[in-house]
């Protein structure tokens, strides 16, 4: 049976995962966030624990994803990390749910900012799913 | 309309169209929720863009769920598509029957709903009633069906989607008069996404 993925089939897999694309994808997850909070939360600065603790655990996993020798659970790790940001930041976050300590606020401007900032995890959750499923040799 | 069984046609060739099929199915089951919402509850139309990430990424697990069981599937698409309902339904019958047999989240008043505990256990039956349930249902339903890893963690993160999208307010109704709306709406959304998915795989695979 064919055991290659999508991203080799295609020879992307050298491109897609090299340190510099990766990199900017970590940032472009991160900066969903920021984007989102510079719009929601306009009095948080890029100092302020919501959006710097974030970016601090962006750079660490990206840090260890660069440096580790077997990539495939560090970027197992990366795609949980988009996957924690997806998830709860921008689709559960939204809801009215109840059990939220703030009431989101249910107009079209917030959907929008959950829109761009989960649209912000999907490049870094494919890379790195493919990454940590494609078969190692 | 038949789609043949093979394990070849399932997990190579069939893999694309079983994707697309899936984002369509999920698309299709926001715009019937959002059409039920309007005319039942309330118009929430502005959430549709988020919604459809919301859809289309599910619709996308959900497909690749569907690929990895699609060999043990009937054949006719109706059966097909009946089963894969049914196949929903059992991932989420924990989480229903948790939410009736549990006591209600909330105290219904006139005003706001009262909650009946604290916000913590609140979040907790949440993540363990509805999300880690509905996963690990799913993943069982992917075991026993697609006897891989893969199709246990296929059906699993299907599931948890499920629970997180058309889902979620499971924990929160249950218990109360308006489980009866809820189950309906969700009656409606499975039978379209499912429909739609397994109508649209055959179409593309043909």
């Amino acid at each position: 049976m064919d055991r290659t993925n999508f991203v080799q089939r295609r020879g992307w897999a050298g491109w897609l995962v090299k340190p510099p694309v990766v990199a900017v994808l970590v940032a472009l997850s991160w900066l969903g966030e920021v984007l989102h909070n510079a719009v929601e939360l306009p009095q948080l600065t890029l100092l302020s624990p919501e959006n710097f603790l974030p970016g601090l655990v962006s750079v660490l996993l990206f840090l260890i994803w660069w440096r580790a020798p077997a990539k495939r659970t560090p970027a197992a790790v990366l795609f949980v990390w988009g996957a924690i940001h997806l998830v709860f930041g921008a689709i559960l976050s939204v809801l009215p749910l109840p059990i939220l300590p703030f009431a989101p606020e249910q107009t079209p401007g917030h959907y929008l900012s959950h829109l761009v900032y989960g649209l912000a995890q999907l490049p870094l959750l494919v890379v790195m799913a493919l990454s940590t499923w494609q078969p190692q040799n | 309309m038949t789609i043949k069984n093979t394990v070849d046609g399932q997990t190579r060739t069939g893999s694309t169209s079983a994707l697309v099929a899936g984002v369509m199915g999920g698309i299709c089951g926001l715009l019937t929720f959002l059409m039920i919402h309007a005319l039942w509850i309330t118009p929430i139309w502005f959430i549709l863009p988020f919604g459809l990430l919301v859809a289309g990424s599910g619709g996308l697990a959900v497909g690749w769920a569907y690929m990895e069981i699609s060999v043990r599937l009937p054949e006719r698409v109706w059966s097909r598509a009946l089963v894969f309902m049914t196949l929903i339904w059992l991932a989420l019958l924990p989480s229903l029957a948790l939410a009736e047999l549990r006591r209600p989240m909330f105290t219904l008043l006139e005003a706001d709903p009262v909650l009946n505990m604290s916000v913590p256990e609140a979040a907790m039956r949440f993540i363990l009633e509805l999300l880690v349930s509905t996963a690990v249902a799913g993943g069982l339903i992917g075991w026993w069906l697609g006897r891989t890893r893969r199709a246990a963690f296929a059906t699993a993160l299907a599931g948890f989607i499920f629970a997180l999208g058309p889902g979620h307010n499971i924990p929160f109704i249950g218990g109360t008069p308006g489980v009866g709306k809820e189950l309906a709406i969700m009656f409606a959304i499975i039978s379209v996404s499912s429909l739609v998915l397994v109508a649209g795989h055959a179409r593309l695979a043909a």
